[in-house]
């Protein structure tokens, strides 16, 4: 289960890139380390999920970010510039369940100066995600062996 | 009776019910969520809370709210299904129109609209949110595309 914030100061892992700003618990994060050094399985692309121009993994700046989402390691790409914030339960504001639908990774946006700027994502949706398309690839290696 | 807010975007001019109507903001800042339909492009903070933003100018035909990209006036309005923004150029303030006021409508050509009436010279349409709002939410919005150059204008 994601930590409960609900009520309490909490602080967020923001991950800045050209288009986008995403940002996760960072009470959820279980590491970070840069991409050229990661041997685990393929991170999951978030800019890209979140409709923004697949990231560039040639970066020197890329970094995984390790999030423990459900007691499984879940790698994420953040392909930006990292920094922490610290947010009141205020700040954090949820997203209306009409736009749930739209973008069922974001749990709650974030107020920062008056304004929203950033998604607060969620990692169960995120895990989903990552296992979708590797469950997908072991079908596909499933079936095409079996021919 | 009806107490109706005037407004408008782009080359539409149109009415709201004043009942709905909350608040009357400046321009507001929103956040853009992705997947989202341009009818719902994304949210704002209101009280508290994020609402969404809804775009009037997706179904008229006109140019949608960019990402970034704001409207002079906000509208705060209840639907059935809670609070939404609606993003508009200009607000007038609120009129009072007799039954024989609204008209079917005639020289108007909008979506959502159920009458239309004269006022400063125009033909504004009542538009009725409610029912664009709870279409976008059912799924069964009208086909947008092709929309442009369907607003007759005003004599």
């Amino acid at each position: 289960m994601p930590p409960d914030v609900r009520g309490r100061d909490s602080t967020l892992l923001a991950i800045t890139t050209a288009t986008t700003t995403w940002s996760v618990l960072s009470a959820s994060v279980a590491g970070i380390g840069r991409l050229s050094e990661w041997t685990g399985a393929p991170p999951l692309d978030v800019s890209a999920l979140l409709g923004a121009p697949a990231s560039t993994n040639d970066s020197d700046e890329a970094r995984v970010v390790v999030l423990d989402a459900q007691g499984k390691q879940l790698p994420l790409l953040a392909a930006g510039s990292l920094s922490l914030l610290y947010t009141t339960p205020e700040q954090l504001l949820e997203l209306p369940q009409a736009l749930r639908h739209a973008s069922p990774f974001i749990a709650q946006v974030a107020l920062l100066d008056g304004v929203l700027r950033l998604f607060v994502l969620d990692p169960q949706q995120l895990l989903q995600a990552w296992q979708k398309p590797q469950s997908a690839t072991a079908d596909d290696v499933h079936h095409s062996s079996s021919r | 009776m009806r107490a109706l807010v005037p407004a408008r975007i782009g080359q539409a001019s149109f009415l709201l019910d004043a009942e709905i109507i909350h608040e009357i903001l400046g321009a507001e800042s929103w956040l853009p969520i992705p997947g989202a339909r341009a009818e719902m492009p994304g949210v704002i903070a209101w009280k508290g809370r994020a609402i969404p933003v809804v775009d009037l100018a997706a179904p008229f035909g006109f140019e949608r709210l960019a990402n970034g990209e704001t409207r002079a006036r906000t509208l705060i309005a209840s639907v059935r299904e809670g609070v939404v923004a609606v993003p508009v150029d200009s607000v007038r303030e609120v009129h009072a129109f007799s039954s024989g006021d609204l008209l079917p409508c005639n020289v108007t050509n909008l979506p959502y609209t159920s009458a239309e009436a004269e006022l400063f010279d125009r033909v504004f349409a009542l538009v009725d949110l409610p029912q664009f709002v709870g279409e976008i939410l059912g799924g069964t919005t009208r086909e947008l595309h092709g929309r442009e150059g369907m607003l007759q204008s005003a004599p």
